[in-house]
């Protein structure tokens, strides 16, 4: 092999190098060869696997493709466990390699200043996530998850949460170094589809100047999308699909002092046999060296969970990643989880259970008591004294207990005491003592508090958010909606933002806002950048908080603070940022509680400490064809996450497009009450705006709702564990169920989360009724013995009721799918010559602008246009081809057409695809609250040829549908001009044109 | 009336011959848990009893839910079906009526398919009372393997 190599640097320099680069691209068909024998990993690459694999070569620069100076070439092979990879970095400078070994941290992200080689592994069809493992000179490596960060950008956010379990060798030699790698397949989270893709970047310092070249014609070290696909006939998928779940940990102190943290976890066996598992539970640190670990065998047969309880023993207080691995007999790993976990041993225990949230009383708790169950962990005394001492150190409130009776509740009435400060002191002997701060506070009108399950009160009374992301106070807002969740941070003072949150009230919603508000008018921030984000909260910061928060909090409509979008994907937002942030905030404002909006598990597993309530989004991403690019589950796993961490969640469930169909009502009802199932707390749907475009959208979110708001107490309670089991077909084995329970009530709610037609049998416990009633069904299912069974089309939720009237008391579902199907015809009115309907792929209205436009489409143009966010940032287009789309009465504002402020004399011309006898244009326009339509006069011309003719102007129109009628002409293009506008009213005046 | 009679007199025989007994253990031990595609699956056992018994007989049955999927597919061997699908069984290996002195037991793995097994062993044991007369005890125990390359 040396001499080979030495003989392909002679190539280099005789010149022949760019000759030798063609034709190795030329022939680059990386196969992957199969290992029958797996390669020892020492470097040198010398096994017998190696020997049959051919180098793969023809590396170029990142963006310019130019070819390096240094050449890279690699090998790659597998087997049914591992992949292996071999990879030779040509060096002429090797005394001059970059090893910044000692400043460097495992998530450094400057790890790539070392020369290093970079192995890019992808395996997800959607290309949602990957995995890379650097890999500098000496052997160091550094391991990375990169997830999409969910704005269909394909912009990839780099998680350092990922252990990968490869075993990796490098090699220096005098003018080469290599790297030999063995990753686990294990390890990177397989699912059931495989699609794979690999690559190999390289970060070369070594030389003059610095050379990042890739295998893949790449822009960018993330890339994925161009990566060489390569097939792996012999990894069966099904061998790794395990899940764990219900990851839960109990510290104490065992009877040789030592602190125990003691790990359950249920392993889920969903590959399609008998496994034998052996399961290892292990503490790592923030460096992934291994504290303590301990594992167990388990079996178990296909479909079937095992809950695996393991100590680990001999442990200090602190924080760990709580590494859950399962491997196989012969030490295959078939799956990792890295939780980070704190362990906080406290010799005195003191479980609060009321005040149930943030440790305050609110003056609105119907419950005043406080409640605590008290316990010893590895001490022992004669006495525990437990009271309640006020501010001064006074005891209010004494019981002694007897050490030996301990566990005890203990409970002191809260009711009279004044408001204020006070602690609940428990001192066991001499030696031990610890006490915990209870605040009673004072009434705030539109105070917000949390009970035990996370059920949200205002002002005392049980509140289910259900609200809009991108919602204008002047957005037709209907009875199901109650609340907004506002982005805007452009006050220009506290009046004014207090006066956008009356706006919202007026209209019954309640909001949810930024708490970084600098109030200087701009629509980006200065001292709560997100590069300020990186660190500790700063003095300034913390500065205004303090002085803006307690004046911000007094406005009774605020909801809750939004704390945080999608800080994963912000460039180094600091989760420590959020927990001393969430701590001041709850100082400074008792009142709402902290969201933390997260676009995923990893996002809220980094995130979670720093808020109140999590709140991710889980886009499913439809597909015309049924198929989705997250699992229809995924809202359950998301929901399951969240619980696993200990906080209330609510859900931003998907109301625009995402894949390429928007949901139909069927879809964003499976996920509202799949959500709840998993006790779900509230809703604020992603976005209102976007939702206009789609007749499902604009008539489900508000179907739904008005459901919600009759079994509002019922979803509200958390779903009884073990309630109800479920037999399903295969192929439905993600079907969803849970069982609520509510002064007398059930409610048991189920969702088909296969595209299957299937009947699913369920067997229900506890007192529930012989007969139960379907939600908007007008119809009853008979238990017999706690047993029924039920059909499901596709995606099809069920909701089961006690109560049938409650169950009548909404519109039912097959009127519900019907108003959506004729909203969509209707939006193509047969003779109109510019009607497009509805189309989900608006997008490609861009295109339509720029000449791309199919034949039977209309061309429309005009003098200006006003635009918005959404048309000039978002969609980057005109708000012209949205006045073909059908949508009259509904439009969204960045769907309806306005002149530009300079433009005085504005006009709009539609070329139509043939000419046509036309008779008829009908303009639609807004009008307001006031009763003042935004347009009042227009007229319409026609091109003959040489100019336009005017065929007829109106003027003074009073409603929302402006008619002008002339006689029949033959015409190709017309012209739409001499528009008046209404004085005070928006300048947003047209949302639709029709030619007849 | 007699139904039940012959219920329970059934109930009763099978007691005696395969009951939990306190005087009565089984260990087995697979001597390699995961064993090549082909290989002879080999296991030990150790085990208590009353004086006078001694092990008599062996086999090894599984039930379907405990082994790949496509065993029975692939090996050809037929499956007792019982209403209850996860009671269904196959009859890996019906009474060998030899037990080796060093007591290993072996049985081919031929065209078993890769994959997780866990299986039951039985030993038979018998005893002669002071009449000469024969007692018989079944007793039984799991064994988990794999095959795998």
């Amino acid at each position: 092999m040396r001499r080979s190599m030495l003989k392909y640097m002679e190539k280099m320099k005789s010149g022949l190098f760019l000759l030798s680069a063609l034709l190795s691209l030329t022939a680059v068909s990386a196969e992957m060869n199969f290992a029958e024998k797996a390669p020892v990993i020492n470097g040198s690459g010398d096994d017998p696997v190696w020997k049959k694999c051919s180098w793969n070569s023809g590396f170029s620069i990142y963006k310019t493709h130019a070819v390096p100076k240094a050449e890279t070439r690699f090998k790659l092979a597998y087997d049914r466990d591992n992949l292996y990879f071999l990879v030779e970095a040509i060096e002429p400078f090797m005394n001059k390699l970059s090893v910044k070994d000692k400043l460097l941290q495992r998530n450094s992200e400057s790890f790539w200043m070392n020369d290093t080689v970079e192995i890019l592994m992808v395996h997800d069809p959607a290309l949602k996530f990957y995995h890379k493992v650097i890999v500098d000179s000496t052997g160091k490596f550094q391991e990375v998850y990169f997830g999409d960060d969910n704005t269909g950008r394909s912009v990839y956010t780099p998680f350092f949460q990922w252990k990968s379990y490869a075993v990796i060798k490098t090699k220096r030699y005098a003018d080469r170094w290599t790297v030999e790698c063995a990753v686990p397949i294990g390890s990177l989270d397989p699912g059931k589809n495989l699609k794979w893709r690999f690559n190999i970047n390289r970060n070369r310092h070594a030389g003059k100047g610095m050379e990042i070249s890739s295998w893949a014609k790449v822009k960018g070290s993330s890339h994925p999308a161009v990566y060489r696909e390569f097939s792996l006939p012999k990894v069966n998928a099904a061998y790794f699909q395990f899940a764990s779940d219900n990851i839960s940990g109990k510290t104490s102190l065992n009877k040789a002092k030592q602190i125990v943290h003691e790990v359950s976890a249920d392993l889920i066996n969903l590959t399609g046999n008998f496994r034998i598992v052996q399961v290892k539970y292990e503490l790592l640190d923030q460096m992934f060296r291994s504290h303590v670990s301990n594992e167990k065998q388990t079996h178990l047969q296909n479909g079937k969970f095992s809950r695996v309880k393991i100590p680990l023993t001999n442990i200090k207080n602190g924080k760990y990643f709580l590494s859950i691995s399962y491997w196989s007999p012969a030490g295959t790993l078939l799956k990792q989880t890295l939780i980070p976990t704190v362990i906080h041993y406290q010799p005195i225990v003191i479980n609060l259970f009321r005040p149930a949230y943030r440790n305050n009383i609110y003056a609105t708790m119907p419950d005043k008591t406080i409640e605590a169950e008290i316990a010893l962990d590895g001490i022992q005394t004669e006495m525990v004294n437990v009271s309640l001492k006020d501010q001064n150190g006074k005891a209010l409130f004494s019981r002694k207990y007897s050490g030996k009776a301990l566990p005890a509740k203990v409970s002191f009435p809260g009711k009279d005491l004044a408001d204020g400060m006070y602690f609940l002191e428990v001192a066991a002997g001499k030696e031990h003592k610890r006490s915990i701060e209870i605040r009673k506070l004072p009434y705030q009108p539109g105070e917000v508090w949390l009970d035990a399950q996370g059920v949200t009160h205002v002002d005392g009374k049980r509140y289910l958010p259900y609200g809009w992301f991108i919602f204008q106070a002047s957005d037709p807002k209907t009875e199901a909606f109650n609340s907004q969740l506002n982005y805007g941070i452009g006050a220009r003072n506290l009046e004014s933002f207090h006066r956008n949150l009356t706006n919202y009230a007026n209209v019954g919603m309640k909001s949810i806002v930024f708490p970084y508000q600098e109030f200087n008018g701009k629509h980006e921030w200065t001292i709560f950048a997100h590069s300020t984000r990186v660190g500790s909260l700063r003095p300034e910061q913390k500065a205004h908080l303090e002085k803006y928060i307690p004046e911000m909090k007094k406005h009774p409509s605020i909801l809750a603070w939004y704390f945080a979008d999608e800080p994963e994907s912000r460039g180094g937002n600091n989760p420590q940022w959020f927990v001393q942030t969430h701590e001041l905030m709850q100082k400074l404002d008792p009142y709402h509680p902290n969201l933390m909006l997260n676009w995923g598990i990893s996002g809220m597993q980094q995130f979670y400490e720093g808020c109140d309530i999590l709140i991710p989004d889980c886009y499913i991403g439809y597909r015309a064809d049924g198929t989705t690019e997250k699992p229809r589950w995924a809202i359950s796993d998301w929901m399951k996450a969240a619980a696993n961490l200990g906080k209330p969640a609510w859900i931003v469930p998907q109301v625009f497009l995402w894949g390429n169909a928007a949901p139909t009502f069927d879809d964003y009802r499976a996920e509202v009450y799949q959500a709840l199932i998993h006790n779900c707390k509230g809703f604020q749907l992603y976005n209102f705006a976007e939702s206009r475009l789609h007749s499902s959208l604009t008539i489900a979110p508000d179907a739904v709702g008005m459901e919600l708001k009759q079994i509002k107490d019922l979803v509200l309670e958390n779903t009884i564990p073990g309630a109800v089991t479920v037999e399903t077909p295969e192929g439905a084995e993600h079907f969803q169920a849970g069982l609520k329970y509510w002064k007398g009530d059930y409610v048991l709610i189920t969702v088909n989360t296969s595209m299957k037609n299937i009947k699913a049998d369920f067997t229900v416990k506890g007192n529930v009724p012989g007969t139960l009633y379907v939600l908007g069904e007008k119809r009853s299912v008979k238990l017999k013995n706690g047993k029924f069974s039920d059909h499901f089309g596709p995606a099809e939720t069920h909701v089961y009721l006690t109560s049938r009237k409650t169950s009548d008391s909404v519109e039912d579902l097959f009127s519900v799918r019907k108003r959506v199907a004729e909203m969509k015809a209707n939006r193509k009115k047969p003779d109109n010559k510019v009607a497009l309907g509805e189309i989900d792929h608006f997008r490609i209205y861009r295109d339509w602008e720029h000449g791309k436009r199919p034949a039977h489409v209309a061309e429309i143009k005009g003098s200006s246009d006003l635009g918005s966010w959404f048309t000039i940032h978002m969609y980057k287009m005109s708000t012209f081809y949205f006045l073909f789309d059908g949508v009259t009465d509904h439009s969204s504002d960045f769907m309806i057409w306005g002149p530009a402020w300079n433009d005085r004399k504005p006009w709009i011309e539609i070329t139509l695809p043939k000419e046509e006898t036309i008779s008829k244009v009908v303009l639609y326009t807004l009008v307001s609250k006031n009763g003042k339509a935004r347009l009042t006069d227009a007229g319409v011309s026609y091109h003959n040829g040489k100019e336009f003719v005017k065929l007829k102007t109106v003027s003074g129109r009073k409603g929302n549908r402006i008619e002008i009628t002339f006689p029949a002409v033959k015409a190709k293009k017309i012209r739409l001009d001499g528009f008046k506008l209404t004085p005070g009213e928006p300048r947003k005046i047209l949302t639709e044109i029709e030619v007849y | 009336m007699k139904k039940i009679i012959v219920c329970f007199a059934l109930i009763f025989a099978g007691c005696c011959l395969f009951g939990k007994d306190a005087g009565f253990t089984l260990k087995p031990e697979v001597l390699t848990k995961v064993v090549q595609p082909g290989s002879p699956l080999k296991m030990t056992f150790k085990w208590t009893c009353p004086e006078g018994y001694v092990p008599k007989a062996w086999r090894l049955v599984a039930y379907v839910p405990n082994i790949p999927s496509d065993f029975a597919k692939v090996t050809g061997n037929k499956i007792t079906p019982h209403k209850m699908k996860e009671w269904s069984s196959v009859f890996i290996k019906n009474w060998i009526w030899k037990i080796p002195a060093d007591k290993v037991l072996e049985i081919s793995t031929a065209k078993w398919p890769e994959g997780d097994y866990k299986m039951a062993l039985y030993i038979l044991l018998e005893a002669r009372d002071a009449q000469n007369k024969v007692k018989n005890k079944m007793i039984a125990e799991n064994i988990l393997f794999t095959i795998k390359k």
